[in-house]
Formats: C-alpha cells, sequence, structure tokens
C-alpha cells in the first residue's frame, strides 16, 4: 500500500503523466486541424456514400456476404475443399447473421475517424510506464533496495505492489491520453452520438460486434491498457533479469520482432498467426473492429480478436509470473554473462584504440553517448523526414493569371503601367462591344442559344477586364508605396513568400520538433554532472571551467543551429519544392507582410538573414535550456523542468489555449511575430 | 625552484556557521597530514585551496602568488580527489581518465602513455574497461587517485584517497604517495592516523575550524609525552573510571581489563604510556570534537 501510496505522491509521476497528456492533446490538436481540411474537401461526396450506405448499403453488405458465403459453400461441398475454408464460410455466416437487426443512425463522425488515424498516441501511452519501470529498477539496484529486500514483506509483496502500480499507472496513462483523444476530437468534430451503434460509421462495416460507438471506445481502451501493461512488464524483466548487452538484444527481439511482424505482414497471408497474436496489434486495436479475418487453427476457424486476446492473456499471466519468480524470488537472477563479457572485450579494445580524444571531442562523446544526444538526433531526423513527406502547399494553377505574370511580374516600370492602361482601355472596349453585341442580339431577337453565347463572352471579357484591373491596383498600390515611404517594392508572386514567414500548422511543427529536440538534447548537458557530483574534481583542472565550457558550448551551438536550419529547412524546401520563389532579387518590401520593416534588402538575402535569425533564436534557445537544465540535480529532473518550462505552454497554446500565447516558445523560435 | 603553498588567514563562513576560522599555514614539500573529527573542516579547507568555492577571507600564496590570480595556472599545478566520489558512473575506468587528461591539457600521448603507467600504478588495469558504476568503493577511489597524479601535479590535494582501501592496497599507495611526494606539496586528510604517522614530514590538527598545531609528528608525539597513561583493574574499577574520562579506550589481555587515558594530569593510579603514538595525540587534542 505503501508503495502504490509513494509512486502516486510523486511528483514525478504526475508530472510526467501531464506532461504526456498536453503533449498528446497538443499534437492531436495540430492533426484535427490537418485533417479536417482534408474531410471538407471530400465532404460531399462523403456525405452521399454515408447517405446511401446508411439507407441501403450496410444491408445489402450483409446479404452480400452471406449470399457470397452460402455459395462458395456449397461449391466447397462439391469439390471437397479443405475443412478450414468451409468452416470459415459457415462462421462467416453466423457471425453477421445477427447484425442484421442494427438500426444504423447517422452522426459526426469524422472525430472517430481521426481517432482511427492517429497512431502515435499508442506509442506516447507507453512512455509513462516505462519510465516508472526504469525506476523501479533503479531502486531495486539501489542500497536501499538491497534493504528493503532483507524485510519480510520486502519481496513477494513488495512485487506485487509494484505490479499493481505499474498498472494503475498504464491505465491512468491510457485514460488520459486515448480518453483525452475523444473528448478533443468531440469538441473539435462535434459529438459522435456514442449511443449508436459502431456499424453506423462507414469504416466499422466489416466489424462483426454488434457494439454501440461508446462500447467500441471503451474496448479499445482496455485493449490497449493490456497491451501497455503486458510491454511494461517485459521490459522490467527483460531488463531486470539481462546483462546490459544482451537486455538490449532481447527487447529488440521480442518487443521489436513483435512491431515489425506487425507492421510488415498483411493479414491475407496464410501465416499470419504472428500479425495478430501480436500486442502490438492489441495496443493498435483498429484492425479488429475494421476488419473481418479469422484464423486458423487447427482447420478450425476463430476470430483474430479472439485469438490474439488470448495469445497475449498467456503471454501476460507467463511474464507475471516469470517477473515475481526472476525479479522478487530469485533476485540477483541474471543471465547473460557471456554476451556481456566479449561487449566489454569489444568495447576495451575500442577505448584503447580510439578513446582518447581532446576536450571537445570528449564533451561531445558525452553529450552524444553517454546522454543518448545521438539517439535524440536520428529521432529527430525520422520525425523530420515524415514532416517531409506531410508538408504540402497547394497553388491553384490558373493560367491566364500565369500570361499576366509573365508580362508585369517584377519591377513597376512606367513601361509596364502604361501598358496595362493600354491593355485595360482595349478589353473596356471590348466589354463595351460585346454588351452591345448582347443588346443587339436580344434586340433583333437571336435564339436563346446564340443570346447566351454572346453573354458568356462578355462574361469572360468582364472577368478579363477585373483581372487587369485588379492587377493595375496592385503594381499602383506598389508604385504608391514605393513614392510614399522611399522604399523599393516589385509586384510579384508573393504566396511562397507567405507560407515561409508567416504561421501556418506545417511550421509549428517544424518548431514543435525543434523545442522537443533542443530540449532532450541539452537539458542534461549541465544536469548530468550534477547528478554525480562530479563537479569538485573538474572544476580543479587547468581546463575544468572555461575550456569545459567553451566546448559545451560549442556543441550547444553547432548542433542546434544544424537543427534548426535542418528542420526550418525542410519547410523551406518544401515550399520551393511545389510553389516555388520566385524573383529572389526582389527588394524584400514587395512582400506585403513585410513592408513594416525599418531596412531593405533584397529578397533573397532577407530570408537568409531570416533563416539565420530562426539559427538565432535556436541557438538562445539551447542555451536557456542548458542553462536550466544545470541548475538541476539530475538530468531527469532537468528534463522534467524544462519539458514543464518549455513545452507545456507550447503544447497547451496548440490546443487552443490563448492567454499562454505570450508563452507559446515555439512562436518565437519561428519568428512570426 | 622548492614548493612552498602559504595559507593566510583564510576563513570560510557558510551563511552564519564558520567551517573554518583564521587558518594561517605553511606548506613544504612532502607530505602533511591533515587531521580532525568530522566536521572539522578538512574538506573546506581543501575545497578553498583548488578554488571549488568562494572564500570568505584570507589568501592562499604559491610560491608567493595568489592562487586566485593564477587562474588555470594554478589548477594545472594541482591534482585533486574529492571525497565524495563524482565519477561518471557509465564511463569506464580508462575513458573517465582520458577524459581526466583532456581536461588537464595534456597531448594524447602523453595521455595514452600517462594513463596506462598509472592504472598499473592502482592496478586497476584489468578492470580499466568496466563501468565504474560496477566498482567497489575502493576500486573508485583508486580511479580518483589516479586521475588526481595524471599530469604530474605539483601540488597533491588527497581528501581521504584511502578510504575503503585494503590494508595492502592502503600501503602500497602511501608509499608511492610518500614517495612522490619529495620533491612536491602533498597535503593529506584522513582519518586512518596511521597512514599520517608512516608518511607525514608534518600534521595539522584542526579542531572546529581552527588550527590547533602544525608540527612534525616527532614534536607532536613528544608534547603528549606523560599525558598519555595506562590504568590496569578490574571490570568494575574501569567502568568507573571510563565515566570520568569517556575518551579513554578499553583494552583486554590476559591479565585483565587496560584503560589507556589520554588527560593532563593524568589521575591517579595511572602508569605513564611509553609507546606514546599519534593516535594518542589525536585523542588527546582532537577527540569529543564532533560537529
Ligand atoms: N555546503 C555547505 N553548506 C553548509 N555547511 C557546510 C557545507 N559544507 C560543509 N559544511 C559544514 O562545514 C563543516 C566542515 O565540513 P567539512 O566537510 O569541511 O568537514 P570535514 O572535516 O571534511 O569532515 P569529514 O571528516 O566528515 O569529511 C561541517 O560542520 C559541515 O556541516
Ligand atoms: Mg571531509
Amino acid at each position: 500500500m505503501r508503495e502504490l501510496q509513494r509512486i502516486w505522491t510523486a511528483p514525478k509521476t504526475l508530472l510526467v503523466l501531464l506532461l504526456l497528456a498536453v503533449l498528446n492533446l497538443a499534437v492531436f490538436a495540430g492533426f484535427c486541424r490537418t485533417e479536417s481540411g482534408h474531410y471538407a474537401e471530400e465532404a460531399q461526396q462523403r456525405s452521399e456514400q454515408t447517405e446511401t450506405y446508411l439507407t441501403s448499403g450496410y444491408q445489402q453488405y450483409l446479404s452480400y456476404i452471406t449470399a457470397q458465403s452460402q455459395a462458395q459453400s456449397i461449391l466447397g461441398a462439391l469439390g471437397k475443399q479443405s475443412s478450414f475454408i468451409t468452416r470459415n464460410r459457415e462462421q462467416t455466416i453466423a457471425d453477421f447473421k445477427a447484425l442484421g437487426e442494427l438500426t444504423l443512425q447517422s452522426g459526426e463522425e469524422n472525430g472517430i475517424r481521426t481517432l482511427l488515424r492517429f497512431t502515435l498516441t499508442d506509442y506516447l501511452m507507453l512512455l509513462a510506464p516505462l519510465l516508472l519501470v526504469m525506476e523501479l529498477i533503479t531502486a531495486q539496484r539501489s542500497a536501499c533496495g538491497a534493504m528493503l529486500r532483507c524485510t519480510k514483506k520486502g519481496r513477494c509483496q513488495l512485487m506485487l505492489w509494484r505490479m499493481l502500480a505499474l498498472f494503475s499507472v498504464s491505465a491512468v496513462s491510457v485514460l488520459l491520453l486515448w480518453g483525452g483523444n475523444l473528448m478533443y476530437s468531440s469538441v473539435f468534430f462535434g459529438d459522435p452520438v456514442l449511443d449508436r451503434p459502431l456499424q453506423s460509421i462507414m469504416e466499422f462495416q466489416q466489424c462483426r460486434f454488434a457494439l454501440t460507438v461508446g462500447e467500441w471506445f471503451a474496448a479499445m481502451g482496455i485493449c490497449k491498457l493490456f497491451a501497455v501493461f503486458c510491454i511494461a512488464l517485459i521490459f522490467w524483466l527483460v531488463l531486470s533479469v539481462c546483462q546490459p548487452i544482451l537486455s538490449v538484444l532481447v527487447l529488440l527481439l521480442t518487443v521489436g520482432g513483435q512491431w515489425l511482424c506487425y507492421m510488415l505482414i498483411v493479414p491475407a497471408v496464410s501465416f499470419n498467426y504472428p500479425k495478430f497474436c501480436n500486442l502490438f496489434a492489441l495496443l493498435d486495436a483498429d484492425l479488429f473492429f475494421t476488419d473481418y479475418c479469422n484464423l486458423n487453427w487447427f482447420s478450425y476457424p476463430f476470430g483474430m480478436f479472439e485469438s490474439c486476446v488470448i495469445a497475449c492473456a498467456i503471454l501476460l499471466i507467463l511474464i507475471s509470473v516469470s517477473c515475481i519468480v526472476c525479479i522478487a524470488m530469485l533476485h540477483p537472477f541474471v543471465v547473460g554473462g557471456r554476451v556481456q563479457y566479449y561487449g566489454e572485450k569489444l568495447r576495451a579494445w575500442c577505448s584503447v584504440r580510439f578513446g582518447c580524444h581532446s576536450l571537445f571531442w570528449n564533451e561531445g562523446k558525452k553529450l552524444l553517448i553517454a546522454q543518448r544526444g545521438l539517439l535524440i538526433l536520428v529521432i529527430t531526423a525520422a520525425l523530420g523526414y515524415s514532416l517531409w513527406q506531410d508538408l504540402m502547399f497547394y497553388t491553384a494553377t490558373d493560367y491566364q493569371m500565369l500570361i499576366i505574370y509573365e508580362q508585369y511580374e517584377g519591377e513597376v516600370t512606367d513601361e509596364k503601367l502604361t501598358k496595362i492602361a493600354d491593355r485595360i482601355e482595349r478589353l473596356e472596349n471590348n466589354v463595351q462591344q460585346y454588351k452591345i453585341s448582347v443588346q443587339h442580339a436580344i434586340d433583333i431577337g437571336l435564339s436563346d442559344f446564340a443570346v447566351a453565347e454572346a453573354q458568356s463572352k462578355l462574361a469572360q471579357a468582364e472577368n478579363e477586364l477585373h483581372r487587369y484591373q485588379d492587377v493595375q491596383a496592385a503594381l499602383l498600390d506598389v508604385r504608391h508605396y514605393t513614392e510614399d515611404t522611399g522604399y523599393d517594392a516589385w509586384w510579384i508572386r508573393q504566396n511562397a513568400y507567405i507560407h515561409l514567414f508567416s504561421e501556418s500548422a506545417g511550421v509549428r511543427r517544424c518548431g514543435m520538433l525543434l523545442l522537443l529536440c533542443l530540449v532532450f538534447l541539452f537539458s542534461g548537458i549541465g544536469a548530468y554532472e550534477n547528478q554525480y557530483g562530479a563537479n569538485p574534481l573538474l572544476r580543479s583542472t587547468k581546463r575544468g571551467r572555461w575550456g569545459r565550457n567553451r566546448s559545451k558550448l560549442l556543441w550547444i551551438v553547432g548542433l542546434s543551429s544544424i537543427a534548426a536550419l535542418a528542420l526550418y529547412g525542410i519547410h523551406a524546401l518544401r515550399i520551393a519544392d511545389s510553389v516555388g520563389f520566385a524573383f529572389m532579387e526582389a527588394p524584400m518590401h514587395s512582400i506585403t507582410i513585410l513592408r513594416d520593416l525599418p531596412f531593405s534588402i533584397s529578397l533573397r538575402s532577407f530570408i537568409l538573414l531570416f533563416m539565420a535569425a530562426r539559427m538565432l533564436a535556436a541557438v538562445l534557445f539551447a542555451l536557456a535550456v542548458a542553462w536550466i537544465g544545470s541548475r538541476c540535480r539530475n538530468t531527469q529532473n532537468a528534463l522534467l523542468i524544462c519539458l514543464m518550462i518549455f513545452l507545456l505552454p507550447a503544447a497547451l497554446c496548440e490546443t487552443g489555449i490563448g492567454i499562454l500565447r505570450p508563452a507559446d516558445w515555439i512562436c518565437w523560435l519561428g519568428l512570426y511575430q | 625552484m622548492p614548493n612552498r603553498l602559504e595559507i593566510q588567514n583564510l576563513r570560510k563562513n557558510y551563511g552564519s556557521f564558520t567551517a573554518l576560522d583564521s587558518v594561517s599555514v605553511i606548506l613544504e614539500q612532502g607530505v602533511t597530514g591533515l587531521l580532525g573529527a568530522n566536521g572539522a573542516g578538512k574538506s573546506t579547507l581543501m575545497k578553498l585551496m583548488t578554488d571549488h568555492m568562494k572564500r570568505t577571507e584570507g589568501h592562499i600564496l604559491y610560491n608567493g602568488t595568489e592562487v586566485l590570480e593564477m587562474g588555470a595556472k594554478w589548477r594545472s599545478l594541482i591534482g585533486y580527489t574529492p571525497q565524495l566520489q563524482g565519477l561518471y558512473e557509465d564511463s569506464s575506468a580508462r575513458q573517465f581518465l582520458y577524459y581526466m587528461a583532456s581536461l588537464k591539457g595534456l597531448r594524447r600521448r602523453q595521455a595514452k602513455e600517462q594513463t596506462a603507467r598509472l592504472l598499473q600504478l592502482v592496478n586497476l588495469e584489468a578492470a580499466a574497461h568496466r563501468k565504474i558504476g560496477t566498482f567497489s568503493g575502493g576500486m573508485r577511489q583508486r580511479v580518483l587517485l589516479a586521475a588526481a597524479l595524471l599530469g604530474d601535479p605539483q601540488v597533491l590535494i588527497l581528501d581521504e584517497p584511502t578510504a575503503g582501501l585494503d590494508p595492502e592496497e592502503r600501503i602500497r599507495l602511501r608509499n608511492h604517495i610518500a614517495d612522490i611526494a619529495r620533491e612536491r606539496i602533498v597535503l593529506l586528510a584522513t582519518h586512518v592516523v596511521s597512514d599520517i604517522e608512516c608518511v607525514a614530514n608534518s600534521v595539522m590538527l584542526l579542531k572546529a575550524g581552527k588550527l590547533l598545531a602544525h608540527e612534525s609528528p616527532q614534536k607532536l608525539i613528544a608534547s603528549a609525552q606523560g599525558k598519555i597513561g595506562m590504568f590496569y583493574g578490574g571490570y568494575e574499577e574501569i567502568r568507573v573510571l571510563q565515566n570520568q574520562y569517556p575518551k579513554g579506550e578499553v583494552k583486554q589481555n590476559q591479565q585483565g581489563f587496560a584503560l589507556r587515558i589520554a588527560a593532563d594530569p593524568l589521575p591517579e593510579g595511572c602508569v605513564p604510556a611509553q609507546d606514546v603514538g599519534l593516535e594518542d595525540v589525536y585523542r588527546l587534542y582532537l577527540e569529543g570534537d564532533h560537529a
């Protein structure tokens, strides 16, 4: 009981849960916004589809399934097909028979569709329980752990309490994150009507369970909870029982292997057991409700969901028992000595051969290897790559406009102004002509068709006239601006530049990623030394003060500016790819949003300056993170505190809380003000 | 050039608490032992010498120059083992020494060569590749000592370097310290009085932040002559006497009980001891002074 209380009253547990919940919500909110754009595009089509689906489509589907299965089973009986296939058809008919009575009901479904598509939550849910496991393992290994083990209740009973604590943390983590998503999506998209049958939503057409939407949501949550708990237990067992190197290998094989099986195996292959009897299938759980598939167990069909649940339940029991036996009763029970031995041999050889570096490289090694900086950079790069694929900028191509741009884009010269004035005059004449001919056509009583043709010609001409008038106005506006302020300005397409300089969901994602990367990378840089109490010793050496700090500073400046350049570069390159920057040599005041700035350089230089300023902002942030982190007792605290200070306000802003705007660090990083 | 470290009127306050009170002393080549009870201010003195903390008052001069002004130059002259082992648990002993070598500004070749030599000296060659986190207390202490000796420092400031070492290692390293102390200044704080007795040229006695004495061990022992006595008697008598002299040490042998008393003057019935050692000096001056 004490143990449970200790874990739940620890500020760290609560803080981690809070941070994860907010982070999850922030990312989910961004995702909802982009998705809602897609939904809006296909809204018309979708609503028609839903309409037919609800009125007749689903019933048709059911009768189709039954008919098809029946037909095939007759064929099968004739052709002596393998018994599994025959039985599977009978099973299919039985499964779908009961669903005929469902009364489908329409309602807001985009929220649920977004929930289905958003998978990051599943992985975020794992983090809090895994952190607790790490903490428990540290406690096990500490002197205090040894002391506890000597007491009467310090073994099995303590272990059981700890497992209960782990379960409760997993439960709260799932509730906060998965429940938070539902809440947010219902606020954002509207009430999903929880008490209608799940099959009312087209995505769940193949679902064979008669559930309401609310029940489905709860069932998903329970699946996720068990998967999270089970994965956390596996980590606990492996990390406490195996030597470090072996434990990495074992985890890669078991957890990573399952993940790969789940991701790579397609449901249709005959050997699909590893895909379904898999913890990640249970963690994701989408498939069980959106697909229909029976597994072949000794030529009897058995639902994929049931198979998965039974397999995972057996696994859970096995792991729990092994946890109790190996960690509580047999501890210290450690395997993998041999692997560790060879690993250490290799490391010894490497450290003799390559271990000796200058102070700068030593600090880098500490940052990148001991503090896992390299891993963070790799993860950032991977996320950056997915960002690269996600970022899209659309421009409507209007060929007539393109022709106009061709002629008038660039410096606003007198020649161009007179040319456009001429052009407009001619167009006005045209319009006048067409007006007369329409009038004429009506007057002389031509056929409706002829009148309509004349009218459409008139409309076209008017349209063109308006276009040119708009362009002329824009040209004159630029000219006046130049005359009023004395700053040079051209008339150019501003689209790409506006994307680049103004705030958008895409650039916010870059900023969020950069912020996370900086916090994870640099929060521990000073705390690491505090953690081991190494400062008195290090500071007593010749280069232990300024020299050491200078090396750290160089790493911070270098890495943070590279990260900023890369992440914002992704954004800029994506814009260049899809929209394209034209007239980079134009003066910067050509872009309307930049007109308030009191200096004038070319756009190219301004972009360079802007990027440099973003890099500088990133460096300043990194320094702030490092400085705050170095005030903390250990790296974990430093990370948590920096996340609190830097991530929390930004993430809350992302979910739409306006008061925190001044503390929206992403804005500051991206320099939109 | 002879080494000479002069500490003048050194004082350190932690808030209103004075941990070190006007300590003045001159350290010359050889080992200077630093004795004092827990909390007497030994570590504080050493941290002031390494300029890890700001002093409240006073000066520390090395060959006539204030060490604060020497800055990095001073720090390149010293080797320091802190009392609380501040080691990176997840690096190996060799990596840690390489790191320290880079901090001390050694060149790569020197670093490699010295690291190999020092690992041999502290008898950690076989474990050099293991993570420090897996080391025993004594092994960590030896890593620290090796780190202090890197870069051939002129001044060694050793805060309980032999704590937790087994007798064999302790004697080996003590001898080594005595060996290198011939041309260097070594300040050695320890609770193992016998270590100092064997190697120290002089001893500082620190009591509640004040310097009681700075003398050679022989002089200190001589000054304690006649103030150390043995009282032989039965168990009951010893119990009574022990209440009066709580600093006494009870010994047991075939004849019965004996109480070794450090007092001035000695109580009646005491036989002055002939075998006075530094341990007795410690008992006479410093015992009963726990912070
Ligand atoms: N950072 C600090 N803040 C406040 N008081 C301190 C601090 N460091 C030390 N002290 C106090 O200063 C006094 C001297 O401490 P110091 O560590 O120098 O003792 P010591 O002689 O090294 O003792 P030990 O033999 O236990 O190592 C003690 O009373 C201690 O409580
Ligand atoms: Mg001390």
